[in-house]
């Protein structure tokens, strides 16, 4: 059964329909079990015991659940007013339980367990992307072990090739910032966990890498990924109070920007488009900081994709779908590209690591034949590009 | 019960992933947009006529009920499988086969949604005006199944004005391909339009060959404020003997005013009776001197305010009043279902009154919209499908309204169809003679009953 809360907001669906065009994975799969008003009603169906919940637990079902990406696009166009992504989350929570994860899911999770990210990789090659100069100081224990502002890189920034890393230790160091970081000692933040409805995990993982934070006695906790961002603030004060303002690096660029601390010097002859990544965007109206970052960079042509802010389309990474499958990820993420096609951008950037691997990925996901000269950013990327 | 043979068949017709049985797929297929609900035995998801005709041709030699389904959004009932059997999901039957500047026509295939239908022949300069409110979301074969309609209705019609030709899939397997590629067309019977709101009862629309118009230059927009409901009716009438003839002419009654604006607060006045949304469209020059004639005109006819949009965000503005209505309606009752009884433009505002009456007398709280330049009006009434004795006073109230409709000339539906929600009470509007005829088309096209079952009429 789902709460009484979840089972109230369920029934209040009219079965209208208007949230299918919002949902990234419906339009790509095209089969009402994975639109928002099919998992409402599966969930309405499966957990308030009409159904003995054996029964509903099948590999389907939970096909239905792990296929959404948790963008909340639909919560926007739903006039119930109905929170799907708080209803699957529920649900995500329960089949976990019952042990009904996909097993790509499971993989993901093993990883994050035994190797504290989420990509199995060495304890070490966390910090393979870090620059030289960077190692060199960490090394000669230059670094110093408490600071101002920890630095919190994230998984996808750290074991792929983002540019993110660097970029950002370009921006800090222009900007003489006083940092600290963890770095081989970083671990996942547990956001997969969540996603997967894996709760005593997440508090498990949650908790110890609180108390190492703390440990830094810093103030604030600077990050350039989306979805740590969002694990910080929004699930991590469910738990316990961090006890560091959050922030992610769309709003410390900005920061620096206004206080002249760095100056973006070099010219950007080129079309740019942002995408708001569902972490930032739907999530905590994140929306000028970037736009204003962007537009700051000389000669930069900015415009916008159609579905933009709120209603913003998902490039389908979210959600855990990128390790459930990545196909069907980097599809929805060429559904995007088109989008910044459409508007003859050059470039499209995100704030968000795992947006900037799947939109790449949904380049290449474009048949040959069509697919556009288009490159795809992270904005620590481009602002680093914009200074001396 | 589908037999396990059975199972396997159908599903080496299409092929892994695009034959459903699991209980999810089963449940996720059991609803549209209307309140009832039933279960299919499978779900089959074709992608060319072919494999219709192949899976048809099974369901009529094992006598199998199949359904055929869109995106979901009818709202009467249309897409739900109330005797079990295949749902035939036509969602991923969704290419633009051809779009043909030179002839003005387009040949798409069920599943293309409306909205980018309408996206792609914008490119090309081209107009396809049928614009139901579902239409984001619904698909053209429902569109055609359904005849929809939408706003632009009083100038340029509805779904069959543009219909010219159709691939359909017969209950037996056979394929039948009607109409042409041709504006004129007189050849035999017309076969064509039959199939248009016969709610796939007849046949499986498959392809479909549309008509395209040049795509207008210029769009204006007026809002225009009401004390009293009967103004807005006469200028509805009045607009038309001036020789102007909108693109739309929306309705919102005062429930729906104050609804809104208790949820979107965009200034909407209170007080009025009526708000009328008027919309232009033609050649840019001579739009505003029009748009002008028609704002004089309402303020003779004792309009409260009138508020001109002469840009696209001004536009824009003006239809969020519209725009807002379902997001206002759905945040006051759990349940809101669309009424879409239609009566001659003349009797508008009579009919406005009579839904006040009867909404008053079952003591139902029902907003009203209407296409006010086609007479088709919308009460949505607001209540809970949970509360049982309020259910029942909800049914009367929709009986009573279809019945006054037709009798001031009416009929029972304008754009949503008959499905199950009408069908109890299509014999009121058709009379004997109409449903016994209409048992011989079915039987004719379907004499196992096959297709979409119990759906506009009951065979037995």
């Amino acid at each position: 059964m789902v709460s009484q809360e979840m089972n109230d907001m369920a029934s209040r669906c009219i079965k209208c329909a208007l949230c299918l065009p919002t949902c990234p994975s419906y339009q790509k799969i095209l089969l009402e079990w994975a639109s928002p008003r099919g998992r409402i009603q599966l969930a309405k169906h499966f957990m308030d015991g009409k159904e003995d919940e054996t029964d509903g637990f099948t590999k389907e079902l939970a096909e239905s659940f792990y296929t959404c990406t948790a963008c909340n696009a639909c919560t926007y166009a739903c006039p119930s007013q109905i929170r799907a992504e708080e209803i699957i989350q529920e649900v995500r929570g329960k089949l976990f339980a019952f042990g009904a994860a996909p097993e790509p899911v499971m993989a993901l999770r093993e990883s994050i367990l035994t190797a504290d990210n989420v990509y199995a990789g060495k304890r070490e090659d966390r910090i393979a992307i870090y620059p030289s100069s960077i190692k060199k100081r960490m090394k000669a224990g230059e670094l110093k072990g408490r600071a101002q502002t920890v630095l919190f890189m994230g998984c996808v920034s750290s074991y792929l090739d983002m540019k993110i890393v660097p970029g950002l230790f370009k921006i800090l160091d222009a900007a003489g910032v006083d940092y600290t970081l963890l770095g081989e000692e970083e671990v996942c933040c547990g956001y997969p966990l969540y996603l997967m409805g894996d709760e005593e995990r997440f508090k498990q993982n949650a908790k110890s890498l609180m108390d190492r934070l703390k440990k830094t006695g810093a103030k604030e906790l600077l990050t350039p990924c989306a979805g740590c961002y969002k694990t910080f603030r929004k699930y991590y004060p469910e738990l316990e109070d961090l006890g560091v303002e959050v922030l992610h690096s769309v709003h410390y660029i900005q920061r620096l920007i206004e206080q002249r601390r760095i100056e973006l010097t070099i010219n950007l002859e080129k079309t740019v488009t942002y995408h708001d990544p569902c972490d930032l965007g739907r999530t905590f109206e994140i929306f000028d900081e970037p736009r204003e970052i962007l537009k700051a960079i000389p000669n930069i042509d900015f415009v916008e994709m159609n579905r933009n802010r709120l209603m913003a389309r998902c490039c389908g990474g979210g959600g855990n779908v990128m390790a459930l499958d990545p196909g069907l990820a980097a599809d929805m993420a060429a559904v995007r590209v088109k989008d910044a096609v459409e508007v003859d951008a050059e470039i499209i950037v995100s704030g968000c690591s795992t947006c900037k691997d799947n939109l790449r990925k949904g380049v290449k996901a474009i048949h040959k034949d069509e697919r556009p000269k288009i490159k795809v950013m992270d904005i620590t990327e481009i602002v680093a590009n914009a200074i001396e | 019960m589908l037999s396990k043979v059975i199972k396997d068949e159908l599903n080496t017709l299409v092929g892994e992933g695009r034959y459903l049985d699991n209980r999810g797929a089963l449940v996720s297929y059991s609803y549209d947009a209307f309140m009832a609900e039933g279960e299919p035995e499978a779900v089959l998801v074709p992608t060319t006529t072919e494999e219709v005709s192949r899976i048809m041709a099974v369901a009529s030699r094992e006598g199998i009920p199949v359904t055929a389904r869109g995106n979901g959004t009818n709202l009467t009932g249309g897409s739900v499988p109330t005797r079990g059997g295949i749902v035939m999901v036509f969602s991923r039957m969704n290419k633009i086969l051809k779009i043909d500047k030179e002839n003005r026509i387009a040949v798409v295939q069920p599943g293309v949604i409306n909205t980018e239908f309408q996206k792609e022949v914008t490119r090309h300069g081209l107009f396809y005006p049928p614009d139901p409110a579902s239409m984001d979301i619904s698909t053209l074969g429902g569109n055609v199944a359904e005849n929809a309609g939408g706003p632009r209705a009083v100038k340029y019609g509805v779904t069959k004005d543009y219909l010219l030709g159709l691939v359909v899939v017969l209950a037996s397997g056979e394929i039948l391909r009607t109409g042409g590629k041709t504006m004129k067309n007189v050849t035999g019977y017309n076969l064509t339009q039959l199939f248009c709101g016969s709610e796939g009862t007849l046949g499986l629309i498959t392809e479909i060959t549309l008509k395209l118009l040049p795509l207008p230059e210029a769009i204006r927009t007026l809002q225009v404020a009401y004390k009293d409901l009967n103004d807005a009716s006469k200028t509805v009438l009045k607009i038309t003997e001036h020789g102007i003839l909108p693109v739309a002419l929306e309705v919102l009654d005062n429930v729906f005013i104050n609804i809104i604006e208790d949820y979107a607060n965009i200034g909407l006045p209170r007080e009025a009776e009526a708000l009328l949304l008027i919309e232009i469209d033609g050649p840019e020059a001579g739009l505003d001197e029009q748009i002008d004639r028609i704002g004089k005109l309402c303020n003779e006819l004792g309009a409260l305010e009138v508020k001109v949009a002469r840009s696209v965000e001004e536009n824009d503005e003006i239809w969020q009043a519209r725009r807002s209505a379902y997001g206002a309606e759905a945040r006051l009752r759990p349940t809101a279902i669309a009424e879409d009884c239609t009566v001659p433009v003349g009797q508008l505002a009579h009919m406005f009154r009579e839904v006040a009456e009867i909404a008053k007398k079952y003591n139902l709280l029902i907003p009203v919209l209407a296409h006010a330049g086609d007479g088709n009006l919308h009460p949505q009434i607001l209540t809970d499908i949970r509360d049982r004795e309020e259910m029942k006073r909800v049914e009367k109230a929709i009986d009573e309204i279809s019945f006054k409709a037709v009798e001031l000339g009416g009929t029972l539906t304008g754009e949503h169809g008959i499905g199950i929600a009408k069908r109890e009470i299509l014999p009121f509007e058709l009379g004997q003679v109409a449903i016994d005829i209409t048992k011989k088309i079915k039987r004719a096209f379907d004499p196992l009953n096959i297709l979409n079952p119990d759906k506009i009429v009951k065979m037995n």
